[in-house]
């Protein structure tokens, strides 16, 4: 039930990290990798990883340990023997039979088995009183005697791979769009300014007309000040020369024009 | 002491008006107002009337020709002169 609730809300609760996914911080934080490098294939970097100088010993990075894993059981049975008191529920789980009162399975837990080992709520807190009582020494045995283990059935088990299989593919189509959108988010990509190269050579700067001068030069020549006048509009025919206006307010200016 | 004005050079930016924008009523006025600045009346009476056959409501160049044909004089070209020293006469580029 609660999976199928995951899988139905995974899109709502995934979809509170999209903002977040966007910052340095977390994105840098889901950037974890068992490699040595985050990438494959760059030579350099593993090597310049591999010389980096560091405080652990030679033999931290080697992960290749051969151990028997089946010493653990014995181990941890012969532990409970002796204490009669102290388990740990990782190895009940994984030789339920032995532990269940009254129950000898052959049979060991797998990972289905986890969510179906059932521990009523009024016992597991008696557990945990005595935990407290008995000076933090663990759960009792005698407490877990009351583990059962119901068996699954076809239907159920169906429906939980599909649940999962939902699950998995809601969790991949978020969280890849959260990739691709921080990824898009945190490359500035810079923008060219419109028309190019904004920076010009003088001899490309071209003149565009402008009423400015024209209209001060008909200013001056209302005024009468017609040398005024006449520097403004030889000023715009020099740089516009089709200024019809300024042509005309230039001839005007020279007729009129009046030196002393 | 007073220096003719540049009349050679305001005949070149006629016409180089006229080039760009061809013969236009403004033009015309103020190349007419330009000859009879410098004393040639007829040829500023041309001008005027082909401004205005352009134009014959216009009352700056109906203005223009009343000043022509009222006193053709040289008495009237000092005084034409004189208003265009003032800047109060009817030609320019606010036709």
């Amino acid at each position: 039930m609660t999976i199928r609730y995951l899988a139905l809300l995974a899109p709502l609760l995934l979809g509170g990290c999209y903002g977040l996914a966007g910052h340095d911080e977390v994105d840098r934080y889901f950037q974890r990798s068992n490699t040595i490098t985050m990438t494959a294939g760059d030579a350099k970097q593993v090597n310049a990883v591999m010389h980096t100088i560091h405080p652990w010993p030679r033999y931290v990075a080697d992960r290749r340990i051969a151990y028997d894993a089946r010493a653990w059981v014995p181990r941890s049975h012969a532990m409970a023997k002796r204490n009669s008191r102290w388990i740990s529920f990782p190895t009940l789980a994984m030789r339920p039979g032995k532990w269940l009162c009254g129950q000898r399975r052959r049979r060991t837990l797998t990972s289905r088995d986890w969510g179906q080992v059932r521990q009523p709520a009024c016992r597991y807190r008696s557990a945990e009183h005595q935990l407290a009582g008995k000076g933090r020494r663990g759960v009792g045995l005698s407490n877990l005697a009351t583990i059962s283990i119901r068996p699954l059935s076809r239907g159920t088990t169906l429906m939980r791979r599909i649940m999962l299989v939902l699950t998995c593919c809601w969790l991949g189509i978020v969280l890849g769009g959260c990739k691709q959108t921080l990824r898009d988010a945190a490359v500035v990509v810079p923008v060219e300014p419109p028309g190019g190269d904004p920076v010009q050579e003088p001899t490309a700067v071209k003149y565009y007309p402008s009423d400015e001068p024209v209209r001060m030069g008909l200013e001056h020549y209302n005024r009468g000040a017609y040398g005024l006048s006449q520097r403004y509009f030889k000023d715009v025919v020099e740089k516009a020369p089709k200024d019809v206006t300024a042509w005309i307010g230039l001839a005007a200016s020279y007729d009129k024009f009046r030196s002393l | 002491m007073t220096s003719s004005a540049r009349f050679d050079l305001a005949d070149q930016a006629y016409a180089q008006a006229i080039r760009l924008g061809g013969e236009t009523v403004r033009v015309l006025n103020d190349q007419g107002y330009s000859y009879m600045l410098r004393g040639n009346l007829a040829g500023a009476r041309r001008k005027f009337e082909k401004a205005y056959s352009l134009d014959p409501g216009n009352p700056v160049i109906a203005n223009n020709l009343e000043l022509l044909d009222g006193c053709p004089s040289s008495d009237n070209l000092r005084l034409i002169r004189l208003f265009a020293k003032r800047g109060s006469g009817s030609s320019g580029v606010g036709v």
